[in-house]
């Protein structure tokens, strides 16, 4: 009895498994692995005046300057004007004034609108972000200040789309300095990110080389010959001021700031050959931490201040290396290639920078730092040297030299969207980024 | 257990041997029973491998080759260019306006592809027998009906292969704006018989919320679709998309 009606159990669960399995549908999965656009597609249309009349010209100059910064990011690309179905004089600036049918049709995901009101030399600006498949505003700012200074509010309103698009600020509030020579004389300039602002910083008169921020922004490291030695000084940009640090026989060359700004990476070549030192900059303490007979230069620190990278030709060419911070474990990382330089550590980890020469030209790498994933970003007859990460490791500043031709260039970090910040027929070279100075 | 049973009482060794034959038997059976039934607790994930892979970049007539991140990538990464051409230049995604051309030209060869298949089925009189007849059943109870079910694989591939390139051709995403690691958002759509998306939602989240909203945003934009195949007896089908970053980052 016990013995069948256990039988009679797993019977059951057995024809059971079997009815359950019958409609178990497979579900197909659709792989996915790049998208088609890498970029946002965004459409800006002409700033309507909200008081009634205003000048047209303002009008199309919002459009064209928001636009104009939108495509300087690298991250959208602007739908043609001419591909616009909406009729300006019946379409508003709110969401239930907009046919989003109209934009999605044009290929537009995102779509700015925008008005203005000007009284005397005020100006009041409106901006609105609208996410066109959604058909929902996403972000709208009401910005009010002088008529010259309304590149400022595109400014605040390019920051609110990246924010709400991409999670991270513009670099707009960041600078790039790097070293411009006149003649036999060179200082340290800096240029802003849209290249503007073209400032000279420091009055050498020397030779200058490998300008470096200090991580609050306040102060550039850099190496001068202004006492006919390669010494090593500090540029208080506040003050205007300049110390030297170090000031040794020989080669010191300027290095990296330690992420808490306490300490200072250099070269020093005093014991007859190139050594990377540390130096506390409040004790003015001095730590050797290569001893090699080989040349070792270049040195940067990862972004937690753990590891440090730097280029040694110990194995015969010039190479990027990675060491701890105490100089223990030197470990090459580039393994491709003859001559490998100006290693520069993604502010967000992961990835150096660094110059290789390549058909005995100079082009921009980047590699993970476990050596895996080797990018040559740019291409070309250009010598394209000294890689400077923006702060958010989203773009790279480098320079770029044809005959006498030099060139200050950013570009995304994954190579795309070359711009020239500056060019010049003298000399512009060794880009530093800054951090965010605001 | 059955070895000390034997040795500590010979006498109805016979007797008590078959009886924990049979409980064996029995355990046996109900952990088999068990094991056939695990497939069918729901898994909470839902991205079991799925029982046939859709195999897409076979059927290059049905869509444009894929121009994004590796062949750029490999371009870059090859020996240094003749002529000093600014990568922006390559990097520019096509004007949306385009897009659309060449969204509709894609879907034109997508119907055309599809209408053949139709007239395939129509003309092959043991096809109609059982479409999309499910996987666990055709192994365990209908193994002769794998031929069809082949078949209208193949068929129900074409259709797939649209939804794919339609909804890959609608992902933008720039390059940049993810963290280093890779990431999977899975979401699932329910297609109805005329094209509709009647719903599409998360099945997995891939932590980074730009990422999901582009996919999302990706398979609405994507929307309306191409009508189901006639011979699809369900009014409607349920896909699973997989967003991968790995060539995004």
């Amino acid at each position: 009895m016990m013995r069948r009606s256990c039988l009679a159990v797993c019977f059951f669960v057995f024809c059971a498994a079997i009815l359950l399995a019958g409609p178990a549908e497979a579900k197909v999965y659709i792989d996915i692995d790049s998208p088609t656009f890498q970029k946002f597609p965004i459409a800006v249309t002409d700033f309507v005046a909200l008081g009634g009349s205003g000048d047209p010209e303002i009008s199309a100059w919002f459009a064209a300057e928001m636009g104009r910064y939108l495509q300087m990011t690298g991250f959208f690309s602007l739908v043609d004007r001419k591909a616009f179905l909406e009729d300006p004089s019946s379409s508003g600036i709110t969401a239930d004034k907009i046919r989003f049918d109209d934009w999605t049709a044009v290929g537009a995901d995102y779509l700015v609108k925008g008005g203005f009101q000007e009284k005397q030399g005020t100006m009041v600006a409106e901006f609105r972000l609208f996410d066109t498949v959604k058909g929902e505003m996403l972000v709208g700012k009401r910005y009010t200040g002088k008529t010259a200074d309304r590149l400022s509010m595109i400014h605040s309103f390019l920051d609110e789309i990246l924010m709400a698009l991409t999670g991270e600020r513009s670099p707009l509030d960041t600078k790039i300095a790097f070293v411009m020579k006149k003649g036999k004389e060179s200082d340290v300039y800096t240029v802003n990110f849209d290249g503007t602002g073209l400032t000279r910083l420091t009055n050498e008169r020397s030779i200058v080389m490998l300008p470096r921020w200090s991580p609050d922004g306040r102060s550039i490291a850099f190496t001068s010959y202004r006492e006919g030695n390669p010494d090593l000084y500090i540029y208080k940009v506040d003050k205007r001021e300049t110390r030297r640090i170090t000031g040794f026989k020989g080669l010191n060359l300027c290095g990296c700031w330690s992420p808490d700004g306490g300490k200072l990476l250099f070269t020093l070549s005093y014991v007859g050959n190139e050594e990377i030192y540390v130096v506390d900059l409040g004790s003015g303490r001095l730590k050797r931490l290569t001893h090699n007979f080989d040349i070792d230069v270049s040195p940067v620190w990862s972004p937690d201040g753990t590891r440090i990278a730097f280029v040694s030709n110990r194995s015969g060419s010039p190479q990027i290396y990675v060491m701890d911070a105490e100089g223990n474990n030197p470990a090459r990382l580039t393994q491709d290639g003859n001559y490998n330089t100006s290693p520069a550590w993604s502010p967000r980890g992961k990835k150096i920078a660094f110059d290789g020469s390549v058909d005995r030209h100079f082009q921009i790498f980047t590699i993970n730092e476990d050596g895996t994933n080797l990018n040559q970003l740019t291409a070309g007859m250009e010598e394209c040297e000294s890689p400077s990460w923006s702060p958010d490791g989203r773009y790279i500043a480098f320079s770029m030299r044809r005959g006498d031709r030099i060139r200050i260039c950013v570009m995304n970090a994954n190579g795309s969207n070359i711009r020239v910040l500056y060019e010049g027929h003298d000399n512009g070279i060794s880009p530093a980024w800054s951090p965010r100075l605001r | 257990m059955t070895g000390s049973m034997g040795i500590g009482s010979r006498n109805d060794g016979g007797f008590r041997l078959r009886g924990m034959l049979v409980i064996s038997f029995l355990l046996h059976t109900l952990m088999l029973s068990i094991l056939l039934a695990m497939p069918m607790i729901p898994s909470p994930k839902l991205t079991f491998g799925p029982t046939y892979s859709v195999q897409l970049v076979s059927s290059p007539e049905v869509f444009r080759p894929d121009r994004s991140a590796t062949s750029l990538a490999r371009e870059i990464g090859g020996v240094a260019r003749e002529k000093p051409v600014l990568l922006k230049n390559r990097m520019e995604a096509p004007p949306p306006i385009k897009t659309i051309g060449i969204r509709k030209e894609r879907t034109e060869e997508v119907e055309k592809a599809i209408e053949k298949l139709r007239k395939k089925v129509a003309a092959s009189s043991a096809a109609p027998s059982s479409p999309a007849k499910p996987q666990a059943q055709k192994d365990v109870a209908a193994p002769a009906s794998s031929a069809n079910q082949g078949n209208v694989d193949v068929k129900m591939q074409a259709y797939y292969a649209a939804l794919w390139a339609r909804i890959k051709g609608q992902w933008a995403l720039p390059k940049g704006i993810l963290p280093g690691d890779n990431l999977e958002a899975v979401l699932h759509a329910r297609i109805l018989g005329n094209g509709t998306l009647k719903e599409a939602d998360f099945e997995k989240r891939s932590g980074n919320r730009f990422f999901d909203d582009s996919a999302l945003k990706a398979i609405k934009k994507a929307a309306p679709f191409p009508p189901l195949p006639e011979w699809v007896r369900e009014g409607s089908i349920e896909i699973g998309i997989r967003f991968h970053s790995l060539e995004a980052r």
